[in-house]
């Protein structure tokens, strides 16, 4: 009866391509990522609508620690059905070590084609075979401020980098910091700080030199390197610049950065971040409108050249194992059905450009949602393309260059040395 | 529901398997009595001997052969990731960190358990004031590192200090500076040393309170009479009588923080010069993926612990801990 059930099954997806609004396919999938709080609630009530249609229970783990566990579990021959991975690093060496499933072969390609831009396609691909979706995509470098302080202060959102140093300087000049900063993140301390460096760079020297940085073709020890983390350190390396100088910088939590920008009278102006900081915000400050309270601007242009060049970043999902229920999940967990969760008050935005922006509830969400679908580079954050070795060294030099920005030619020596050996596996 | 199967099976069905091993092994054993006497031991054993062999000498074993192959475990490399354990700076200065631990951390724990256990032995509320110092032996290494981590919590001056530590300083001395106790590189390594510290004092304090008790009246008396103050009393009589007991809990605490890991992963990840060496391996391993390398440093540290753990046993078999 049972394999009756999944024969049939089968057959209506082949017959009917997408067509798992019929089939009750049953059985179970199990799926491995790190989402907690809100995104896990927003993927458990997504997921329910397939549970309900399909019949197929999904059996969400979470972890903080996925490395480890992934780890261990492909290494004992038993990983999940379904992976979701926080960066594309872990997908690339996956993929290399053959552990993937095409995903053209699971997924209606012509939908997906309609659905995903060629960016989004093209960072899943690895030797010309899709292996990674993406979803639930933020824009890095956005520039947040509290619009009633600043309008207060009588300053203006900066549209390049100068004008926004200068006016950081004017804010300093005044005795307040105009800066908040905080890069602490548990295993992952200094993550915010590559964020940063990724922005200066690719503005710096554009995306074709971006890829060759993180793909490992530049040396760390170079001018125009170097050059990147000065820039960083015109605000990380002066206590003027930033509330609490290097030892909050590297004590405070990024999910409690933003906090001095909100205190009355303000701590702080101008705040780095993705676009998923706004579920922090109003997490801690329930009273705040977005969008009247508080905003962003985006990173500044460095060189004109680049102005329009998006930095994002997204979770990937990857499959280890095929089955009639993993093809269903994932042809379900692509569209614009499934994506359209994301929209609704998390922060998080859609890859899917087919989602409408109505689901987006409020004006900032949209606003990010409409940049991300009208870019047509989308990079992703360079830190996360790297090798893993080589990003938590990254991450790790960020936290040493806010301790002791005079040492950054030492910094720079050491990740040089990881280059050496990273990028060999 | 699967809880209380395994339940029903671990107190149910583990002594029955068992009585069911030993009755059925008999006939192995043979008809003739004295052989029968002479092969019973080693049937009975080899249980435990499948499992330690599975579940300890199998991993240690592999883990030995996998030091000496390539990150991914393709071809045999020699003793190379051994040189590069021992020629990483990361490695050096986790290495550095671990001898800040051995010392500081046994020293401390046991300065703190003797003095804890020898003030408490003669009040009312003893057994109170030691329920408190042992308290912290009952949480996770993962939760004291997060509990510690908001003690520590760092707010610029002029703020509300919202950790604990600061608030305390500040409150005591207005004039006191704030600190980022894990950021700053000349506190953070004994700021995380404190907290094993507090964890560890209780189980100190718990047996070297035990010989406090063992020690017999009369020789205490015996000093007294003699006219012996009580500082000469507890150097010259209690303290060579606590010797063994405080050696073993030394070897013991050494033994742990050798494998320090929990605090340090939690609490700074080991970035701004805080690493430790099991914290090395795990990144190795699990965030590298160099199987050699990690393998390499798992063998480099149990070759630490091997000689304080023969010490320790030995220390054991002479009954050191029992006589006091």
């Amino acid at each position: 009866m049972k394999r009756f059930a999944v024969l049939l099954a089968v057959m209506t997806l082949i017959i009917g391509g997408l067509s798992a609004q019929s089939a009750k396919i049953g059985g179970s999938i199990k799926v491995l990522g790190v989402w907690g709080g809100q995104e896990a609630d927003t993927f458990a009530a997504m997921t329910q609508v397939f549970t309900d249609r399909t019949g197929v229970q999904v059996q969400f783990e979470a972890t903080r620690d996925l490395d480890a566990v992934l780890t261990t579990r492909v290494q004992a021959g038993n990983p999940p059905d379904v992976v979701i991975l926080p960066n594309p690093g872990k997908l690339y060496e996956l993929a290399g070590a053959g552990k993937l499933v095409d995903l053209s072969k699971l997924l209606d390609m012509a939908e997906f084609a309609k659905d995903y831009s060629a960016g989004w396609k093209d960072l899943g691909t690895v030797n010309g075979k899709l292996y990674g979706l993406f979803v639930k995509a933020a824009i890095k470098g956005l520039v947040w401020y509290n619009p009633k302080a600043m309008k207060a202060a009588g300053i203006e959102a900066p549209s390049t980098w100068d004008e926004m140093i200068a006016t950081s300087k004017r804010i300093a000049a005044t005795g307040t910091t105009p800066w908040s900063v905080g890069i602490e993140s548990g295993s992952a301390s200094g993550w915010v700080g590559t964020d940063w460096l990724a922005n200066i760079f690719l503005r710096l020297y554009g995306p074709a030199k971006y890829r060759d940085w993180y793909e490992g073709r530049v040396s760390w020890t170079s001018p125009e390197v170097k050059n990147a983390w000065q820039y960083f350190g015109q605000i990380v390396g002066d206590p003027a610049m930033s509330y609490g100088g290097s030892q909050y910088i590297n004590s405070t939590n990024f999910g409690n950065a933003p906090a001095p920008l909100f205190q009355d009278p303000p701590k702080a102006y101008f705040h780095m971040q993705a676009s998923f900081i706004q579920s922090f915000i109003t997490d801690q400050f329930p009273g705040l409108k977005p969008g009247k309270d508080f905003d962003f601007f985006g990173f500044p242009s460095i060189d004109p050249k680049y102005a329009k060049a998006v930095e994002g970043g997204a979770d990937v999902v990857a499959v280890f194992k095929s089955s009639p229920q993993v093809k269903a999940f994932m042809n379900f967990f692509a569209s614009a059905e499934a994506q359209s969760y994301w929209a609704a008050g998390t922060g998080a935005l859609a890859t899917n450009r087919n989602v409408s922006l109505v689901f987006y509830t409020d004006p900032i969400s949209k606003r990010a949602a409409d940049l991300l679908n009208k870019s047509d580079i989308v990079v992703l954050s360079a830190g996360d393309m790297m090798p893993s070795e080589m990003q938590a060294a990254f991450w790790k030099a960020c936290v040493d260059f806010v301790a002791n920005p005079a040492s950054l030619d030492q910094i720079l020596a050491n990740l040089e040395k990881v280059r050496a050996t990273a990028y060999k596996k | 529901m699967s809880v209380v199967l395994l339940l029903i099976a671990a107190l149910i069905g583990v002594p029955l398997v068992l009585l069911g091993y030993i009755r059925l092994s008999e006939p192995l054993a043979g008809r003739n009595p004295r052989r029968a006497a002479l092969l019973r031991p080693w049937l009975w054993l080899l249980p435990t001997f499948v499992l330690v062999a599975v579940f300890l000498v199998y991993p240690v074993v592999t883990t030995m052969v996998m030091s000496l192959r390539n990150g991914d475990s393709t071809a045999f490399v020699g003793l190379s990731n051994y040189a590069q354990v021992f020629s990483d700076p990361d490695n050096l200065a986790a290495l550095e960190n671990n001898i800040l631990w051995l010392v500081f951390f046994t020293l401390g724990t046991l300065v703190f358990g003797l003095l804890i256990a020898v003030l408490t032995d003669r009040v009312r509320y003893e057994s109170a004031a030691k329920a408190l110092v042992f308290i912290p032996m009952a949480i996770s290494f993962v939760a004291a590192g997060i509990i510690w981590k908001f003690m520590f919590e760092f707010r610029p001056a002029g703020e509300v200090q919202v950790g604990t530590v600061n608030a305390l300083l500040t409150a005591v001395n207005p004039h006191f500076q704030p600190k980022a106790w894990l950021v700053d590189r000349a506190s953070n390594n004994p700021a995380l040393i404190a907290v094993g510290i507090w964890m560890w004092t209780g189980f100190a304090m718990v047996i070297i309170s035990a010989a406090l008790k063992a020690i017999p009246v009369d020789v205490i008396e015996a000093a007294k009479i003699d006219g012996a103050t009580e500082i000469q009393v507890f150097f010259k009589v209690t303290l060579p009588l606590v010797g063994p007991t405080l050696g073993f809990v030394a070897t013991t605490l050494m033994i742990n923080v050798l494998k320090v890991f929990d605090i340090v992963y939690v609490m700074t990840n080991g970035n701004l010069g805080t690493d430790v060496i099991a914290n090395r391996m795990y990144k190795t391993m699990f965030n590298y993926h160099n199987f050699g390398v990690a393998s390499a440093i798992a063998v480099f540290l149990l070759v630490c612990i091997v000689p304080v753990m023969v010490i320790n046993i030995r220390r054991f078999k002479q009954g050191g801990v029992a006589n006091g």
